[in-house]
């Protein structure tokens, strides 16, 4: 399969083209000003099962138009996976207190441009702050992106897009990416099959798997190792091995080692040693 | 040539189901025929009240819409159908001879209910209870499909509701329709949006509709009302009139200021969202039939108005037909569109092309001096149709003698000064990474405005040159 990268800023593009690893005829870098909606205007031409992952950095409407445009074009049985921040811009609302608070005049004006910007994958007109007080974005995103995706591909149409996954994480900005495959109405089961034992499922739109493993020093890693995997994973095994906390209070650090648990084998450690 | 007129006999002409439950279902979307279940819950609430009681006289009143890929249900608390409208509420067409006309419905033809069941699915369970009536009636795939069958079995409720109201059920969803309700989000926010415009005005009024468990949130067509005493002011066109037994409320203004060059450019990329509220809106007794139409049914490129362009975003009008007789509104029978043959409709459309002119003339004449009018726009508060018809007491009016007669404010807009000054535009294009290094040797910020990135270089040399 033939990896496409598409940049529309030229300066990464050459940045890209920099790190491209040696293999060439793998890797076909692509600038185009319009990004992927130029890309698929001009370039694209399905060839059956694609891979798309749109890596964005900001959530404009146009992205979500740009998602739909990717499904009406790959073949059945496409993965198709969209990475989007999980926060809105300029956005007024703080840690949510309390849903009677009245609004102010920044926060009604706020909801008024963002209903008006993306009520086409909007549930409803929002008319309070409920989705974007700290943290409650995130759960918005993937009600958009399923609405994106039906309007897409219409159960009519007889191809749907299942979603397969959906991730929190932060590097630095919190980001929500979601991972679903183009399939035929009637092999939706047939697929379900497939990761039905996959722990990081996100059948039906949910649930959203949070993603936050703690950094630990190369000694606390070699010490946890050996009582990996825990059963359930639940943090306090490797709580007690560790016996002291490693965030600002016991719960916390309780959750940041359950994520170590959950996740520790997926994140590979590379380390550079003489022999 | 002998002629054997014994063999024509009188020829069967009654009607086939095939016709009301496959034919008819045709001529309307699935969201219509959804809107048409919530027009007879409305119905029910004029059945029970008078209309014209206050700003909210349908306060208290909601309907909940839930549907699923194998059912689809609505459930109002609007007063039922009494057993005395059994024959109106579940006959097929409406006989002449009814007097019952509920005032300020919009149903003429009596088949709203019956269609819309028919699109959706072969199996209806509607439950009733108005007063002392208490009843159910079910209609099931034999029944749809059996000729000699025209009765339909009645039985009295096994449950009392809380509140007089109507429960329609729906099961065995024909394939299309199942196929949409299996899209719930997407139908559902399609739908919710289709609610927001054509029920606007009544959910404003105090109605309540929730689909799928959300609200409906509509948000008002507001104008902009200078309500100083400057003879030059912004302000809407008024028009009213009443023809024969239809009132009609005409007003047409700025719902927003002028848009800059810039908020074109970005109303045109971000595709339609901005002139969402752009347009005419035509309301007949109370229910939306256009929403923020931008054709020529509402003269747009017609008799000298230009057609719509994203510069004329700011421009919104609203027209409301209000009759006890259903059958004098200017709708079409899915009372979803306007019936543009109606005379009515042809005399005030005049109307419209005339108030738009008004505001069309200003928005070229302060083009290039948005910010200007952006000013005086923003001096004139925002109010809605129902405050405007309460505040266009204080403007002074004038009789309209030409057809259809009544009456007419005309505003005196806020003119540009003469233009013998002695600027002139300057435009220029530049290469994008250019523009933003020097957005961020001037403002520190590569995406400030490229508009302000050139007028800024110009003031920065300028000062230099007078130096």
């Amino acid at each position: 399969m033939k990896l496409v990268s598409i940049e529309n800023d030229i300066e990464t593009f050459k940045r890209q083209e920099f790190h491209r690893f040696s293999n060439k005829n793998k890797l076909h870098l692509v600038f185009n000003k319009r990004g992927v909606d130029g890309f698929l205007t001009q370039d694209f031409v399905s060839r059956g099962k694609e891979v798309f992952w749109l890596d964005y950095i900001n959530n404009d409407f146009k992205r979500f138009v740009e998602f739909m445009d990717v499904l009406r074009k790959v073949g059945e049985y496409s993965i198709v996976k969209i990475t989007l921040p999980a926060r809105v811009k300029n956005n007024p609302f703080g840690r949510l207190v309390s849903t009677d608070k009245q609004l102010n005049t920044d926060q009604s004006e706020f909801i008024d441009n963002f209903n008006s910007k993306y009520r086409d994958v909007l549930p409803a007109r929002l008319d309070n702050g409920e989705y974007f007080y700290r943290d409650k974005f995130v759960e918005l995103i993937p009600i958009m992106t399923k609405i994106a995706a039906e309007k897409a591909l219409p159960t009519s149409g007889g191809v749907v897009f299942r979603c397969l996954n959906i991730a929190h994480y932060d590097d630095g900005t919190p980001m929500l990416s979601i991972t679903g495959i183009t399939c035929p109405i009637d092999k939706v089961d047939e697929i379900d099959a497939l990761f039905v034992n996959w722990k990081f499922k996100s059948f039906s739109w949910s649930p959203i798997h949070k993603i936050d493993v703690p950094f630990l020093s190369i000694k606390e890693i070699l010490k946890l190792e050996s009582y990996l995997p825990t059963d359930p994973e639940d943090g306090k095994k490797t709580a007690a091995t560790l016996g002291y906390i490693i965030d600002k209070d016991y719960r916390t650090s309780l959750e940041k080692l359950c994520q170590y648990e959950y996740f520790h084998k997926y994140y590979p450690r590379f380390i550079r040693a003489s022999i | 040539m002998i002629r054997n007129t014994s063999k024509y006999e009188p020829v069967n002409a009654t009607p086939v189901k095939s016709f009301f439950v496959s034919m008819l279902t045709r001529d309307i979307s699935l969201e219509d025929a959804m809107l048409d279940l919530l027009d007879n819950c409305v119905d029910g609430i004029l059945r029970k009240i008078n209309k014209a009681a206050g700003e909210k006289p349908y306060k208290g009143f909601r309907a909940e819409i839930e549907f699923k890929k194998d059912s689809f249900t609505i459930h109002d608390n609007c007063g039922g159908i009494p057993w005395s409208l059994h024959e109106y509420a579940f006959r097929m067409g409406r006989a002449n001879n009814r007097s019952d006309n509920v005032p300020g419905s919009v149903g003429i033809y009596g088949i709203g209910m019956k269609r819309a069941i028919f699109k959706m699915g072969k199996h209806c369970l509607i439950s009733t209870q108005s007063g002392a009536d208490n009843y159910e009636v079910e209609i099931d795939e034999n029944w749809l499909t059996d000729e000699n069958q025209w009765q339909i079995p009645v039985k009295p409720c096994k449950k009392t509701m809380k509140q007089d109201g109507t429960t329609v059920y729906i099961s065995h969803l024909l394939d299309g329709v199942a196929d949409q309700f299996s899209d719930r989000d997407s139908f559902s926010s399609a739908f919710i949006k289709k609610v927001e415009t054509h029920y606007a005005f009544i959910i404003h009024k105090g109605f309540e509709v929730t689909v799928n468990g959300f609200k409906v949130i509509p948000k008002p067509i507001e104008l902009h009302f200078d309500d100083s005493k400057n003879k030059k002011a912004i302000r809407p066109f008024i028009f009213r009139t009443e023809v024969e037994g239809v009132k009609v409320f005409l007003a047409v203004g700025f719902s927003r200021p002028l848009p800059t060059k810039e908020d074109v450019a970005v109303a045109l990329e971000e595709t339609r969202y901005s002139s969402d509220y752009a347009g005419w809106t035509v309301l007949c007794n109370d229910r939306a039939v256009l929403y923020c139409d931008k054709s020529e049914l509402t003269g747009w490129g017609i008799s000298g108005v230009p057609q719509y362009h994203t510069q004329f975003i700011a421009i919104s009008g609203i027209v409301e037909f209000e009759s006890s007789d259903a059958s004098k509104l200017p709708t079409t029978t899915t009372k979803r569109g306007i019936d543009a043959s109606s005379k009515l409709y042809a005399q005030v459309k005049d109307k419209m092309i005339e108030g738009m002119k008004i505001f069309i003339s200003y928005t070229n004449a302060w083009k290039t001096r948005e910010k200007d009018s952006k000013a005086q726009i923003k001096l004139a508060k925002t109010i809605s149709i129902t405050q405007l018809k309460r505040e266009h007491p204080t403007v002074a009016f004038s009789r309209v003698t030409k057809m259809p007669g009544g009456e007419q404010y005309k505003p005196s807009l806020p003119q540009p000064p003469k233009t013998d000054d002695d600027t002139k535009r300057i435009s220029f294009t530049k290469k994008i990474g250019e523009i933003k290094l020097v957005a961020e040797y001037l403002f520190e910020d590569v995406d400030e405005n490229p508009n302000k990135v050139g007028e800024a270089c110009f003031d920065e040399l300028l000062e230099e040159a007078r130096k």
